[in-house]
């Protein structure tokens, strides 16, 4: 039980610490970006924070130098609790056009371990959004098996079906009977306490059961699911 | 002044600025430069993309029956070089942006193209799409010189080991002085 409430408040909380290493800062602008009012990571829980103590995922950019080796070894020990390293950008998967340099240093997994890896140059800020997804929802093992043996292995090569679908659809998440009636009366009961508690006059109780409202509804789900 | 915020406050209810991202799927704009696919069917295994690529990220390795074509997203700048050069229309960026994985070896694509026998010791050693493109892209040529098509695949469908043996050469000769005359 509380193991399953850490996660769901991990899950709902990744505080990010963004690592320029080296290259072009295309991908910094581009994580700048993700942060603005018209993409918003923040509507995930994302927090951007400068130490690693606070962080709980790395968001490296560019190539790793040879200078920055060490300094990055040295972060990743500092990020707390269960650690994760999101390669943002080509250059950090496998070096792009820096990789014949003489201040490479190898690919970034090489340096420390990543959790995923997100190629483009620079990606989209959707692509930071979908990896972001990806990590903190990331395939069950039973899922994972199932699309191998039905793609044969081969999941990521190109398929007729996955080429006229350009980009994938929404991620649909269906609900049983039992759990709509659950919310449904949840939510009745919620709005009936609150008419009662704004009737007595205590207002500010209803603004903060407005706020609980969501997350509270969010546990109570993912308890039933389980 | 104030009328103004809440105009503009209202507004934003309406029709918030704020993408709707992974709820709604998301179509980047026209010539947008996003993953690099190869067609498969218009591939002829020229390699041509592999020579052109600014930072190496297309290889070819040529194994026993056929001739691998790898494209590693890792290494891949997406600067639509190899759509530009490509003589066969085979190689496309294609507004695929949704490409993490959990695996960098995960990261890549590629075609895999069939290499042609050798008529006199069945050893494979060329790609066979190409010989029959390049068969079809001299056709008006051969007609110029009234040579026939089957005589040149003949001769061309005999692997370089093979064709420079002793009873071959008199054959080859007599259709290089044919072509100087």
């Amino acid at each position: 039980m509380l193991e399953g409430l850490r996660s769901f408040a991990r899950r709902k909380s990744p505080w990010i610490m963004h690592v320029p290493c080296g290259g072009c800062n295309g991908c910094d602008i581009e994580v700048v970006a993700s942060l603005t009012p018209r993409y918003d990571v923040e509507r995930f829980g994302v927090l951007q924070k400068g130490t690693p103590r606070h962080a709980d995922v790395l968001l490296v950019t560019g190539v790793v130098t040879a200078q920055v080796k060490d300094r990055l070894k040295r972060l990743y020990d500092l990020v707390p609790g269960p650690k994760n390293v999101v390669a943002y950008g080509s250059c950090a998967l496998d070096g792009d056009i820096f990789r014949t340099g003489y201040a490479f240093a190898g690919p970034l997994d090489e340096v420390v371990p990543v959790s995923v890896y997100i190629p483009g140059c620079p990606p989209r800020p959707e692509a930071l959004i979908d990896g972001l997804s990806k990590l903190l929802n990331p395939p069950t093992r039973k899922k994972r098996i199932e699309s191998e043996v039905f793609a044969g292995g081969e999941a990521e090569r190109p398929s007729a079906e996955s080429k006229d679908q350009i980009v994938t659809g929404k991620r649909e998440i269906k609900k049983g009977f039992n759990e709509q009636l659950a919310e449904f009366i949840l939510f009745t009961g919620i709005t009936v306490a609150a008419l009662g508690l704004y009737y007595k006059g205590f207002d500010i109780l209803v603004v903060a059961a407005v706020f609980l409202m969501g997350p509270v509804m969010k546990l109570l789900s993912s308890i039933l699911r389980r | 002044m104030k009328r103004h915020i809440i105009s503009d406050a209202l507004r934003s209810i309406l029709n918030p600025s704020t993408t709707k991202y992974p709820k709604k799927s998301f179509i980047p704009p026209d010539g947008y430069r996003g993953a690099a696919e190869y067609d498969s069917e218009k591939c002829v295994g020229c390699a041509a993309c592999s020579q052109e690529c600014p930072s190496g990220a297309i290889t070819y390795d040529d194994e026993e029956k056929a001739r691998v074509i790898k494209l590693s997203y890792g290494i891949c700048s997406f600067c639509g070089r190899c759509e530009e050069i490509c003589p066969w229309d085979a190689v496309h960026l294609t507004k695929r942006f949704e490409l993490a994985v959990f695996n960098r070896k995960d990261a890549e694509t590629g075609v895999d193209v069939p290499f042609f026998e050798c008529t006199e010791c069945s050893r494979p050693f060329f790609p066979s799409p190409q010989m029959k493109a390049s068969i079809e892209k001299v056709r008006e040529t051969l007609e110029k010189y009234k040579i026939k098509q089957n005589e040149l695949a003949s001769l061309i469908s005999v692997c370089p080991t093979c064709s420079f043996s002793v009873d071959k050469m008199p054959e080859r000769r007599m259709f290089l002085r044919r072509l100087v005359e």
